[in-house]
């Protein structure tokens, strides 16, 4: 495959601009599983993506205005069902050749084609139809519907189509571990690291050198090499860990708006836990102050916690969150025994059986999620054991997690994530029966029929009353047991300087960071 | 109980130690990791009451004394009550002056959001009767001939027609803001007599359920912001009825939470030469100085800095980074560390050796210079960086080790600035956090999940990722 063949050496990494900027050293949750945009499966790829590409529109991370480094001029065609794009002059490609309109539509018939496999695309598939090409820098970007304010929506990342011979990308491509953007940076994912060169180009001009991604191991040791300056930064600082950095000198807390929930996915089809009472009785025995106490450190009734329980599949300041379903902080063993009995569930010898047969749940959590909640996998185990379950827990590689587990293909019973979202957050694709992210392919007519009801909801309010709705339902049914949403907090050491971290994509205003 | 807390980083005592006593000396101006310009002399920083308060006399007033250890962890109502315990009226007033704060703030947050999810991006949807909200809205945000047209759009007969009635004649006179507590009062409810000490009463939410104009007629359910400015205007009055010669300042000190509708306070030709301690104490205004520096800053913008550097701290700490047209905002940033590192050197000469509270105290200085510079760019026209220079404020007040609570007004003002930018998650946040101990705010919760909602319709298209 073309991903497994020889990466380059660190040392043999030639860079895109000679400087006298600094490296920056940073560690992430984990390395990327792909630099491709169109195949941003993880929060680190879609921070990496951003070092590498430019997206058509952004947000300004200070003011929120939408900005564009690509685009010259705009103008909305064909009575709001097109939009006519004009890109800026002499933007280059990471390999020296200049970006032009063929690239923008090659782009947008990539994200277009059937063939091409990715999550993001067929988000954009809904409301583009076409791109034309009308000039060497001009395209019209063609709309199923009118779309008022079309800029907004989108906020896609650029292609080169010469590195392509087709319109059907695949993710296993050599180009998602070695991309071609236009982004400040030209980045190369090696065996432990991705290295992003600096590029300077008409549209950027990055102080900074290079930056080194690495992969946060053992949470100590990530503060240990903060604090002694063998990286600059840290993406997400553990919780345990930022009181000590708060009062640090040399390393500055700083908030990353990125809202994700954490949670426990029950396999529905498997054995018991198709019965919603079992279900129901894992929600209640699952001892969520503790689980919070021991794995995160964060005490029930702490003020201004950065650790919230939820209800449901939003974050309390979510306006989908239906603040009438109460969160479950406590367990509650009776109630969960009453249920399970109710289920035909029996207990032999203090072990829950089913059919007549010892119950053994296989519990899996993504591995690097331990950085910021320690030991939530073996927490979550013992409460199970001490409850009546036998269980199997193991750590789960992100290539595993990404190949196996959220495209529904694991043999897992229960496995603990984390989902992050931007300003949409919407849920479909994780609980509908067609879901793009159905973690164990859960179907349910009636979460079906609110699904649906969300996405063709005419006005605002229909579509936030269709998940208030949605809530209710899966705080019942549950699919998931919903745990928390958890702050997200970044340090960096303070050489690092004008870092202005953007909502969500991190990155977007690199050009201004500097380090001494 | 003492402010005591853990001194933690003995490195920070050498940089410390080499800034104490001869702040203006470059050669003894701290590591590569500490940059900035020495421009605030060791006699401006004494002026200063985190410095002052290093001496114990000084610090007697407020240390351990109920009310003033409450307010300065944030826990207003706890404060109001000890206060009231201990009789202490000015402490009762300073309370209620910062609860003032808080809900202007609202009100200002209320306000953007609505102006823009059923202004800007008003639907053929959206319940007619919403027009009334925005008309509110751009009353608070200083636009009277817009709310007018906005009243105008109200139909009769509605649950809000009276409303809309009472408020276009009220911006029709042509008033000066705000409008009379009695006034607010009516058009919000009952509050409650003024009482010091006491809380008004709040209506119950929510205050209007309107009806979509569409096949489902969905129900939305909207609050009137004008119920924040009477809490505010309720407030107020209960810090003056508290203590008489507030009246004289409290437009100086209620200066960085007024209404874009009310006009930046006169200068400092009326103010009393002396500000008191307990109108100081937790504010990142650090003396008598900083106080008219900021109100001449507003009627003169960076022209102030030069004509206070020689008398106000937080003039002098910025100073370096205006060139008379321009603010440099890293220069501020960096300002901001090497300032609250001078003060804290300040402290340890004046205490005489290092204390846990000295820290938590110096973070004042560096917030007091963070947000100066803001006041200084926004004037400037300078509208990013001085957001950047917010943003950098808000975060510092982290809570926890070594630093301090956050400031409700204060957060609440980045909470509505950013609506005022339509940008939604950070204010969600801060309101959040903050309901559990101002539950009026929620007053301002629908218009802003209306603006998320809308925004939410109209944004790139995501999926979550793990």
């Amino acid at each position: 495959m073309a991903l497994r063949r020889t990466f380059l050496a660190l040392g043999g990494l030639a860079m895109g601009v000679l400087g006298t900027g600094a490296t920056l050293k940073y560690y992430e949750e984990a390395l990327p599983t792909s630099l491709n945009p169109l195949f941003a499966d993880t929060m680190v790829d879609a921070r990496a993506q951003e070092l590498i590409f430019d997206r058509l529109w952004y947000r300004d991370a200070i003011t929120n205005e939408l900005s564009t480094r690509i685009v010259a001029r705009h103008d909305v065609a064909e009575v709001g069902r097109a939009i006519k794009i004009t890109l800026k002059e002499g933007i280059q490609w990471h390999d020296g050749t200049t970006m032009s309109a063929k690239d923008l539509c090659f782009t947008v018939r990539a994200m277009l084609d059937s063939r091409t496999p990715s999550v993001v695309a067929a988000a954009y598939q809904e409301f583009i139809s076409g791109c034309e090409i009308q000039g060497p820098s001009v395209a019209l970007i063609r709309f199923r519907k009118v779309l008022p304010n079309p800029r907004e929506r989108l906020g896609f990342a650029i292609l080169p189509a010469s590195q392509f011979s087709s319109t059907s990308i695949s993710p296993d491509l050599e180009f998602s571990a070695r991309p071609i953007g236009t982004g400040p940076f030209k980045g190369v994912r090696a065996r432990r690291e991705v290295i992003f060169d600096a590029f300077n180009n008409s549209h950027h001009t990055p102080s900074l050198v290079q930056l080194q991604l690495r992969e946060g191991g053992d949470p100590l040791l990530q503060i240990r090499s903060l604090e002694g300056a063998e990286v600059e930064g840290i993406i997400v600082v553990p919780p345990g860990s930022r009181a000590d950095l708060r009062a640090s000198d040399e390393v500055s807390l700083k908030s990353y708006d990125l809202r994700s929930w954490w949670y426990v996915a029950v396999n529905s089809n498997r054995a018991a836990l198709a019965d919603k009472r079992v279900r129901q009785a894992l929600n209640l025995l699952i001892d969520r102050n503790q689980l919070r106490e021991f794995a995160v450190g964060v005490q029930a009734g702490d003020r201004n916690s950065p650790c919230e329980f939820i209800s449901g599949p939003f974050v309390q300041t979510s306006p989908f969150y239906n603040r009438s379903i109460p969160t479950v902080p406590t367990a509650n063993r009776a109630k969960a025994d009453a249920l399970l009995k109710s289920a035909g569930l029996e207990r032999v010898g203090g072990r829950w059986q089913f059919n007549g047969e010892p119950i053994t749940l296989k519990v899996g959590m993504q591995a690097n999620l331990n950085n910021e909640a320690t030991d939530l996998l073996e927490q979550i185990g013992n409460q199970l054991g001490d409850a009546g379950f036998d269980r199997q827990t193991s750590k789960v590689s992100a290539d595993e997690w990404n190949q196996e587990v959220v495209s529904g293909q694991s043999d897992f019973d229960l496995v603990i994530g984390k989902w992050s979202f931007g300003l949409v957050d919407a849920v479909n694709d994780l609980f509908h029966t067609n879901g793009r992210k159905n973690i164990f392919n859960y179907s349910d007519a009636a979460t079906d029929a609110l699904l649906d009801e969300y996405e063709n909801a005419i006005t605002d309010t229909e579509q936030k009353d269709a998940y208030h709705k949605l809530h209710a339902l899966l705080a019942e049914d549950l699919p998931y047991l919903f745990l928390w949403k958890l702050d997200t907090k970044s340090g960096w050491r303070t050489e690092v300087r004008g870092n202005i971290i953007t909502p969500y994509f991190y990155f977007t205003e690199i050009d201004a960071w500097k380090a001494d | 109980m003492r402010f005591a807390l853990l001194v933690r980083h003995v490195t920070v005592l050498g940089v410390v130690g080499a800034l104490a006593g001869c702040a203006e000396d470059e050669s003894k101006l701290p590591t590569k990791t500490v940059r900035g310009t020495a421009s605030v002399s060791s006699n401006l920083l004494a002026q200063t009451w985190p410095v002052r308060m290093a001496n114990d006399e000084a610090r007697a007033a407020f240390e351990g004394k109920g009310g003033w250890r409450q307010l300065f962890i944030r826990d207003y109502a706890q404060s109001l009550s000890e206060f009231s315990r201990s009789g202490n009226r000015v402490g009762q007033a300073r309370v209620h002056m910062e609860l003032a704060a808080v809900y202007r703030q609202g009100a200002v947050l209320a306000a953007n959001a609505t102006h823009h999810v059923y202004g800007d991006d008003r639907t053929e949807t959206d319940p007619v009767e919403l027009q009334y909200l925005v008309g509110v809205s751009r009353a608070i945000r200083g636009d009277a001939e817009a709310a007018l047209a906005a009243f105008a759009d109200v139909p009769s007969g509605a649950s809000v027609t009276a409303r809309s009635a009472a408020w276009s004649t009220w911006l029709s006179d042509n008033p000066s803001w705000p409008p009379a507590l009695e006034w607010l009062d009516g058009m919000s409810g009952a509050m409650g007599p003024v009482t010091v000490g006491g809380m008004p009463n709040t209506p119950s939410l929510p205050h209007f359920e309107f009806t979509e104009r569409s096949k489902q007629r969905a129900m939305v359910k909207a609050n009137d912001p004008t119920v924040l400015l009477a809490l505010s205007e309720w407030h107020l009055a209960a810090a003056r009825a508290a203590d008489a010669e507030v009246m004289s300042i409290l437009p100086l000190l209620m200066s960085p939470w007024r209404l874009p509708s009310e006009p930046a306070p006169v200068g400092a030709d009326d103010a009393p030469a002396q500000i008191s301690d307990a109108w100081l104490f937790a504010r990142t205004l650090l003396c008598s100085e900083d106080v008219l520096f900021m109100a001449a800053v507003e009627a003169d913008g960076g022209a102030a800095i030069s004509q206070w550097s020689d008398r106000s701290p937080l003039a002098a700490a910025i100073a370096p980074a205006w060139d008379g047209d321009r603010l440099d905002y890293q220069k501020v940033l960096d300002q901001s560390v090497l300032v609250m590192k001078q003060a804290q050197a300040a402290m340890v000469e004046t205490s005489g050796t290092e204390a846990g509270y000295h820290r938590p105290f110096a973070m004042f200085v560096r917030l007091g210079v963070l947000q100066a510079g803001m006041v200084v760019a926004d004037k400037a026209g300078q509208y990013r960086d001085a957001g950047i220079l917010r943003l950098e404020a808000l975060e510092r007040m982290e809570g926890g080790k070594g630093s301090i609570q956050r400031d409700p007004a204060f957060a609440m003002s980045v909470a509505a600035w950013d609506a005022g930018n339509r940008s939604v998650l950070r204010p969600e946040d801060i309101l959040h956090n903050l309901l559990p101990d101002y539950p009026a705010l929620t007053v301002a919760r629908p218009p802003l999940e209306a603006l998320h909602l809308r925004l939410n319709r109209r944004a790139p298209p995501s999926t979550p990722v793990h």
